[in-house]
Parts: C-alpha cells; structure tokens; sequence
C-alpha cells in the first residue's frame, strides 16, 4: 500500500515535468534532453557558485584547524537552501493537498498517507542538499586528506540532513498555514514577508565573497559561537572533519528523534490537520456602487488580482523587477561611488560618457526586465476556469492581449521608476534618456508576448497547485532561458563580432528597433495563428 | 432560439454524438437526459461555442455558432457542472468582472446583483474569496453570474447539484421566469422527477444518438418519465 502511495506521489511529480497534459502524452526526446540541459545547467551554476564558497573557506580554516567548522557550515549552506525551498512546497502538499479528503476516505492509514508525501520531500531536499554538499565534498578532497571514517561520516550526513530540515518544514509548514489562514490581509503580508526575505537573500549574495572574507577572518571566533549554539552543525563538522564516532553519533541523534516525533504526532493528528478548517476571517459585503471597465481591462485586472494574490507567482515572475528595484535602491544608498564612477568616466572620455552611462543604465533595465516572466505560465493558470473564458464573447486575441497587457502592468513601473532615477543620478541626455526609456519598456513587452505565445504552444492545465504551476511549468523556463538567449545575441555580437566599431548608443537603438519590429509580429501572430491556437485549447 | 442540426463530434474514431437534432423555442424549458457518457456535457459544450465539432449546424437565435461565436455568446450563459470559478477573486470582484465582459450597465449590474445575490441569500459573502465558498455557494455565484446579463438562452448542465432544496426552488422559479419573458433554457439533468416538473419538452440521448424527443405529454404518456427512461434503456442495451 506505501509502494502504491509513494509510486503514485512520484508520478505526479514526473507527469507534471515530462507530460503534455493537453495531449496526455510524454514530451519528445527532444524537448526531455532540452529540459534535462536546462536543470543541468541550473545545477550546475549553483553547484559552480558553492564550489567557489568552499574554496575559499577550505584551506584557510585548515590552517586554523577549523576543518570542523567547513563542513559545519557546509550543513548550515544545506540546511538554509533545502528549508528555504521546501517549506511552501511543505505547507501545500502535507497540510493543504487536494487529495487529503480523497485519501483519507479510503482504507489507508494516515500515517502512510504522510509519509509517502515525506518522502517525495524528502526526495527534494536532496536535490537542494546535493547542489551544496558535492561542491564542499569535491573542494575538500581536492585539497587536503580525507579518512575512510571521515567519508562514512560524510555520507552518513547527507542523507540524514534532510531529516532535519524536514522537521523544520513541517513545524514551519503549519505554523505558516496557520498563521496565514487567520490573517485578513495574508497574501498580502505573505507577499511582503518573501518579497523582503528575497530582497535580503540577493543582497547577501552580492556581499557573499565579501562575507567570505569575514568568515574567514573571524573564523575562530564563528567557531566558537557556532559550536555553543548549533549543535548538531558542530557535530556533523566535527564527525566528518574529525572522523568522530561520537559526534557522528550525537548528529544521527538529532536528525532521526525529532523527525520520528514529528511524524508520529503528524501522524496521530494527520485527519484532524488535514481536515480542520483553521478559521477564516470573514469579511462581511458592504453595498457599494460598482466600477465599471471594458472587456480587456478587466480581463487584465482579473490577471494581475491572481499575480497579486500569490506571492509565489511574484517571487518567480517578477524576478527581473525585483533585481532592479533593488538596484535602483542601492545605486541611490551608494550614489557616492556612482558619482566617482562618472567622474573617472569623465577623465577617460569627456562628456561622452554621458551617452555610455545611460546606455549601460538602459542595457541593465532591458536585461532586468528579461527576467520577468509573469505571461508565459498565465494560460496555464487558467486551469480548470478556462471554461470562463471560453463562454465570454470576447475574441480569443484580446484574451491574450490582456494577458500582455497584465505583464507590461506588472512590470514596467519598476523600469520607469529606474529612470526617472536615473534622471537624478546621472549627467543628463536626451537620448540616453529616451533609450532608457525605450528599451526596457520594449524588452518588457517582447517578454509580455514572448511568454503567452510560448505558452500557447506548451500549455499545462492539470497542475495541483499554482506555485507548481509558475514554478514547473515548461513554458515558464522557455520564456526565462530562452529571452535571456535572445537578449545575449546582440550582446555577444557587439563583443566578439562589432568589437566597438559601431558606436554603442547607435548599436542599442537598432536593437530597439528590432525588438519593435518582433512585437508587432508577435501581436499580430497573437491576433490571428495565435487565437485560433487558443480557441483550440 | 437553439436549433442543433445533425451535430456529430468525434473523439478518436468514437462518436460521442451522432447526427444529434433538435430544436428549442422560445418560452421553452427544455430537459436534456441520459446514462453517464451519452453525449450530454459534449452537446452541451458544443451549443456554448467551447467545444469543436465535427458535423452539423448549432444555430442560436438564428446565428450559427461556428460562424458567429462572439454574438451567440452575447445572448447565452452557460452553467458547467462543476462551478471551477476564480477562487483568488472575491465573489462581488467576480460578478463584477463578468459584468465588464458582457457590458452590463452600472446601474443595471447593482440592481441585479442586489436582486439576485439577495434572492440567493448571497448578500454578506460577497467579499468573501471564491476560496472560501461551499460547493453550493459557488454554484450560487455561477447562477448569478450567468443571469447578470439578462441572457435569452440559458445553458445549464446539472444546475441543481450542490443547491440547497431553497435554493434550488429559486432557481426553478428564476428558470421559468426567463422563459415567460421570452427565454428559453437548455438543461441536462439527472433527477428525473425534476425534469418531469418542470420541463416543457425533454430529449433523451443513448450513445451520442437522441432516442426520443418531443413534449413532456408526448414522452411519457400515462407513465413517468423515469419508467420511460428505464425502458428505453433497457431496450436499447
């Protein structure tokens, strides 16, 4: 019965990455090797990104003898991204799964119910371990000598880490479903709360080498304080660095009882957890007279009311606007260093660097906003409400118009706002200013159609919830990868084929030009073969 | 006001309707039943404008749905089984985005909302999200929101499951009122007695092929419509 519960959680996993839902058929080997090259590459840069984390910490706490305290924060590096990522993916699948009720009418005890949908976590959380733990293992092997114990001790701490993380997720997890059902405003302040954690989790990685530095220095001191205070980091550090029986020991202890307490008292609460309605806050009607709107523009706030209300879908599409609000916000806190730039550009160029500062301004804001990504899963989400749209009279282009228009909402204010920026910060011209204007609102909009049209040809409906929807989706890759693919084309000519000899304000605007020239294909493409794709769906 | 002319549509090599006719008046409540899988929610769909269909003609007040979609859409509502509605928006922000879609008046759609909502006992939920509705409030909201246009054709399959017996009888006294000003309604239904009440002509469907078809009188005769049903099953298994 747990084979059959586990098999059928690891289907839905594998359908929903691997299956055209509207077909009902696997993706070609063509589109499996592109996704398998797409996560390869993902994996890989991050794995790339803590490679170069340890290296930096490994020797030098060698000679400090802190070897320990490398393997103990590589734990915490694990700890932190498998928490991080799995406890939404927590809340939704133990606590808020569409098909607890289903399963629980059946004759299946609960306590298999849950562990199947642990293990499929757990399975999770090994990916997001493995992205951290490799690097530290190869980077350690690399340079200084291992012992036979101290591998076993290694291996023995993956594949328990994720217990403990999963302890932390499910406490977490119902905490948060909690929490967030008593709320009035949850989506909101939930939106708020991630959009802030990002916020501090990108500004962490781009001070990561100088925090290195730090960590590095103080080194003794962070052992110290890591060792009164974490325990089971310091003794994972210790059984792998020190190939400690004891410690190694003390580690299994931590991760394994909490996890077995969890479950069982998940286990015995699983119907009651599973079934309670936590409360809501009831909002009572007050009569109020109505707005009243055209078709697309309520098309358009219909879509931007389902990216408002899922902080998820926020994190995930409108990444790019995040990044360059937050540049935007350090250019100003920073702006000492921005006006020493200038002044040394002034030095080398005169008053042309005007012109490049404003066309490097207006490069950052289009390569920002190429990593929106709000319309390529917005057909997907539809879902099961597809019917609605079907059954209103409204043609099927300005449907997906209003999907455009939901992303070019969503996202250009943040470009607009960087502008008017730079207005401030930067030696004033006009057609630095128009191009930074321009090309982010271009590149917004070629990325608006691109993801609708993408997700025309690769729609999925049977999604379980939406956060798997914006997160999975095939279309929402292609959009991603395949926009910044497009944005390096003109970038990697002017570096290895123009080489300078077209002057790069001239250079952007023609790219300008091309990307108008793509979107007015794309809307008409959008208008015709487009719609009848959809009618078709 | 709905004329289906020969309608066939495929799924595969398998016909899920076959040559099906039959043709709605206005005034008419018209009953639509049969097993599980006869070919009802894909007539049904068809008649919508949402579903592709292979053979045959569907011809709303005279228009035909394949080629004039938009304007037969402007003059029906369609009711699904499962009321899948926009759970992210509030109930009132639903009506009023349906309302946007079919340009309705403002002060049409507050008199309406009013009028229905309150009919519905719907009034104090409407801020509430779609997400925290019951399967029979959302069924509610889909009722209201199909009405808020004043649509001369209503298209409904199953209406009245998840409706409470209150509820319910609303919605049979908003369906007959909708034929006496001139509207007609379309539904598939499997609760018999129902459809024998309040059905002014009924067509049974068997594997996509209409069985029989006429006047409530003409179907059943002296008997009712269950044993009418059961028999014709019975014969054509």
């Amino acid at each position: 019965m747990l084979k059959s519960l586990i098999k059928i959680r690891f289907m839905a996993m594998f359908s929903s990455m691997f299956r055209n839902s509207k077909k009902g058929k696997s993706y070609g080997i063509g589109m499996k090797i592109f996704m398998g090259i797409v996560f390869a590459y993902i994996l890989g840069v991050m794995g790339m990104l803590f490679g170069s984390i340890f290296y930096m910490m490994c020797e030098p706490f060698d000679a400090l003898g802190l070897n320990w305290l490398y393997f103990a924060l590589a734990g915490m590096f694990s700890f932190a991204i498998c928490f991080v990522g799995s406890i939404f993916m927590t809340q939704s699948q133990l606590y808020e799964a569409k098909d607890n009720e289903l399963l629980l009418a059946m004759p299946v005890p609960p306590s298999y119910i849950l562990l199947s949908r642990m293990i499929a976590l757990l399975l999770m959380n090994y990916l997001y371990e493995l992205v951290v733990m490799i690097p530290a293992g190869i980077v350690y092997v690399m340079f200084l000598p291992v012992t036979a114990m101290g591998v076993i001790a290694f291996l023995v701490s993956v594949v328990l880490l994720p217990f403990l993380v999963m302890t932390f997720s499910c406490i977490f997890g119902w905490l948060v479903a909690l929490i967030s059902s008593r709320m009035r405003r949850k989506n909101l302040i939930v939106t708020i709360i991630s959009v802030v954690l990002f916020c501090g989790y990108m500004a962490v990685c781009t001070q990561l080498y100088s925090y290195m530095e730090a960590l590095v220095e103080n080194g003794v001191q962070i052992g110290e304080a890591v060792q009164k205070s974490i325990f089971p980091a310091y003794h994972l550090g210790k059984a792998i660095a020190d190939s400690s029986v004891g410690s190694l020991l003390l580690f299994v202890l931590c991760a394994v009882v909490p996890f077995v307490i969890v479950y069982v008292v998940l286990s015995k609460n699983f119907i009651h957890i599973a079934t309670a309605k936590r409360g809501t806050v009831r909002i009572e009607y007050k009569e109020k007279q109505l707005k009243v709107s055209s078709g697309v523009k309520a098309l358009t706030m219909k879509d931007l009311s389902r990216l408002g209300g899922n902080p998820m879908y926020i994190l995930n599409a409108c990444t790019g606007s995040i990044l360059l609000l937050l540049a935007i916000g350090a250019a100003i806190w920073k702006y000492d260093d921005v006006a020493s730039i200038i002044e040394m550009g002034k030095g080398y160029m005169g008053d042309e660097v005007n012109e490049v500062l404003w066309a490097l301004a207006a490069s950052l804001f289009g390569a920002c906003s190429i990593m929106n990504i709000v319309s390529a899963p917005s057909i997907s989400l539809e879902g099961k409400n597809l019917w609605i749209l079907k059954t209103l009279p409204i043609p099927s282009g300005k449907i997906l118009i209003s999907k455009v228009w939901a992303h070019v909402i969503a996202c250009v204010p943040a470009a607009l706002l960087g502008t008017i920026v730079c207005l401030f910060l930067l030696p004033f011209s006009l057609k630095g200013f128009l191009m930074t204007l321009i090309l982010p609102l271009l590149v917004n909009i070629w990325q608006a159609f691109f993801g609708v049209i993408v997700n025309l040809f690769f729609p999925r409906f049977d999604w379980v919830s939406e956060t798997a929807c914006v997160k999975q989706g095939i279309s929402v890759m292609i959009a991603m990868f395949g926009g910044m693919a497009i944005v390096a084309i003109p970038i990697l000519l002017y570096m290895f084929v123009i080489k300078g000899a077209l002057d790069l304000v001239i250079y952007v605007w023609i790219w300008a030009a091309v990307f108008a020239v793509l979107c007015i294909g794309m809307w008409r493409y959008l208008m015709t073969a487009g719609s009848r794709r959809f009618d078709r769906l | 006001m709905l004329e289906i002319r020969n309608l066939t549509k495929k799924y595969g090599s398998k016909k899920a309707v076959d040559q099906l006719s039959l043709t709605i008046h206005e005034g008419e409540i018209y009953g639509f039943i049969g097993h599980n899988g006869a070919g009802k929610t894909t007539t049904i769909k068809a008649c919508c404008g949402i579903m592709d269909f292979d053979e045959g003609e569907i011809y709303i007040n005279g228009m035909s749905v394949k080629q004039n979609p938009l304007e037969c859409k402007k003059i029906l509502s369609y009711i699904p089984d499962n009321p899948d509605l926009y759970e992210f928006l509030s109930g009132i922000k639903y009506l009023n985005f349906i309302a946007d879609v079919y340009g309705v008046s403002s002060k049409d759609r507050n008199e309406r909302i009013k009028e229905y909502a309150d009919m519905f006992e719907l009034t104090k939920d409407l801020a509430q999200p779609i997400s925290a509705y019951s399967h029979g409030m959302k069924q509610k909201l889909a009722i209201i929101a199909a009405l808020i246009h004043k649509p001369k054709l209503l298209i409904m399959d199953e209406p009245f499951v998840g409706l409470d017996p209150k509820a319910a009888h609303t919605v049979k006294q908003l369906m007959r009122q909708l034929c006496d000003e001139g509207g007609a309604i379309f539904f598939s239904t499997h609760v018999l007695e129902v459809a024998e009440k309040l059905c002014d002509k009924v067509a049974i469907i068997k594997g996509g092929q209409l069985i029989m078809e006429g006047t409530m009188e003409e179907v059943k005769g002296n008997t009712s419509l269950e044993d009418v049903f059961l028999e014709l099953e019975g014969e054509n298994a």
